[in-house]
């Protein structure tokens, strides 16, 4: 597991499996892995496929996942490795919900996770995803 | 190019899938394969295969025949490979030993088109001399304090020395590349020159490396198949290694350089200052 801020983590399988007690949300993104959910966790399964362009309705899904729990717990993200899926999701939710440019999340997560490889044009993604929660909202989505 | 991620891959597989079948022929396809111990060909014949490890870059097989145990150890070289079955019939070419088996596998297919690697058949005091002879301390498993004295003895350039077999076994070019990276060391810097804390800064982005890219089957560069046939996928998390002219992941500003000494080297010269 990586802390990537005091509230946030980016996580393996085995620490989806077997998160650290002050881990209270776990959201999984590994599409090949449902886990049994952790008992006394909230928990989540938001299948993304490894090394593949993120489907943006799926990471939006995802950033409203983590918006809803971000005041009662601590949240972790975990896919297989710890390195692609979680680390996108992550850098998703700083840009959208936490309103950091991308290059600046992109280098917040990496120099917390070393490795760490985002999803291909991961950046479109998040751009479409802002759009998309715009439309919807009708209002403002993070800082572009 | 297999390195010790890619070998661990190979003893993987050949674990959960060998292990207990004998070998019930060998066949050399070119007798020059076999470096040490040809005459002992026959003796495998029989013999039942019991563990499957790996050494530095190469391949072990145990086997045991009459209470006797011997080893055929597999180096992989450049292009070197085990197969469950052959990809394509044109492999059979270079198909250089292969074994009959009882159980699910039928048989397993050493193939070396540019034969670098070679077989070894030995027993077990020259398995023990064939380690001793060629490699250091193994990355994963070396302790801390070890690792830190082999670093602090050596003068020289710091990446010369993650691929020196003798001094620590399994890392090459593609991996040494990404420790260093993610270790933020420059590739000449001179080893013996490195503060204890930046020399635990290596020793645990080294570990770290080699174990997120067995878990992801290795690097499936050129041409590196698992002996199921798979790739492996790590080369889709490499950073640096053949990746001048594309921006530092770091998101520092840079692009990836390429040094040419004896070994293409890539690096960020923001993130890892000489």
């Amino acid at each position: 597991m990586h802390l990537i801020n005091e509230n946030l983590a980016v996580g393996n399988a085995q620490d989806a499996e077997r998160p650290v007690r002050f881990m209270t949300a776990i959201l999984n993104v590994a599409a090949e892995s449902q886990i049994e959910p952790p008992a006394g966790r909230a928990y989540a399964w938001i299948p993304f496929k490894e090394f593949s362009e993120a489907d943006p309705t799926l990471l939006d899904e995802a950033i409203e996942w983590l918006e809803r729990h971000e005041k009662d717990h601590r949240l972790m993200v975990c896919c297989r490795a710890g390195m692609g899926r979680s680390v996108s999701v992550v850098i998703a939710y700083l840009c959208l919900i936490k309103g950091v440019p991308y290059q600046d999340a992109v280098k917040e997560v990496t120099a917390r996770r070393p490795g760490a490889t985002p999803l291909p044009n991961l950046e479109g993604t998040v751009r479409l995803v802002r759009e998309l929660r715009a439309t919807r909202d009708g209002g403002h989505a993070g800082t572009p | 190019m297999p390195e010790l991620p890619e070998a661990e891959t190979i003893a993987s597989q050949l674990r959960a899938r060998l292990l207990g079948a004998t070998i019930t022929e060998c066949r050399i396809g070119r007798a020059d394969i076999v470096r040490e111990g040809l005459a002992t060909l026959p003796w495998y014949r029989g013999a039942l295969l019991v563990s499957a490890s790996r050494l530095g870059k190469s391949v072990v097989l145990e086997a045991d025949r009459s209470g006797e145990t011997r080893y055929l150890v597999f180096e992989l070289g450049m292009t070197g490979l085990l197969f469950f079955t052959l990809l394509d019939p044109s492999y059979r070419k270079h198909t250089h030993l292969t074994l009959s088996l009882t159980g699910p596998v039928p048989a397993l297919y050493y193939w070396n088109p540019r034969r670098f690697g070679r077989v070894y058949l030995l027993d077990g005091p020259g398995l023990a001399r064939f380690a001793t002879r060629r490699f250091g301390c193994d990355p994963l498993t070396v302790p801390w304090e070890d690792f830190r004295a082999v670093v602090a003895r050596r003068r020289g350039r710091l990446k010369a020395l993650l691929m020196q077999q003798q001094v620590i076994a399994g890392i090459g070019n593609i991996y040494a590349n990404e420790i260093l990276y993610r270790s933020r060391l420059h590739p000449y810097r001179v080893a013996s020159r490195l503060q204890v804390r930046t020399v635990r800064r290596l020793y645990d982005a080294m570990r770290d490396v080699l174990s997120e890219a067995i878990a992801d089957g290795g690097s499936s560069v050129r041409d590196f198949l698992a002996p199921d046939g798979t790739k492996g996928d790590y080369w889709k998390r490499h950073q640096v290694y053949n990746k001048a002219g594309l921006p530092c992941p770091a998101g520092c500003g840079r692009t990836i350089r390429r040094l040419t000494g004896e070994r293409s080297s890539f690096y960020c010269p923001a993130c890892q200052r000489e």
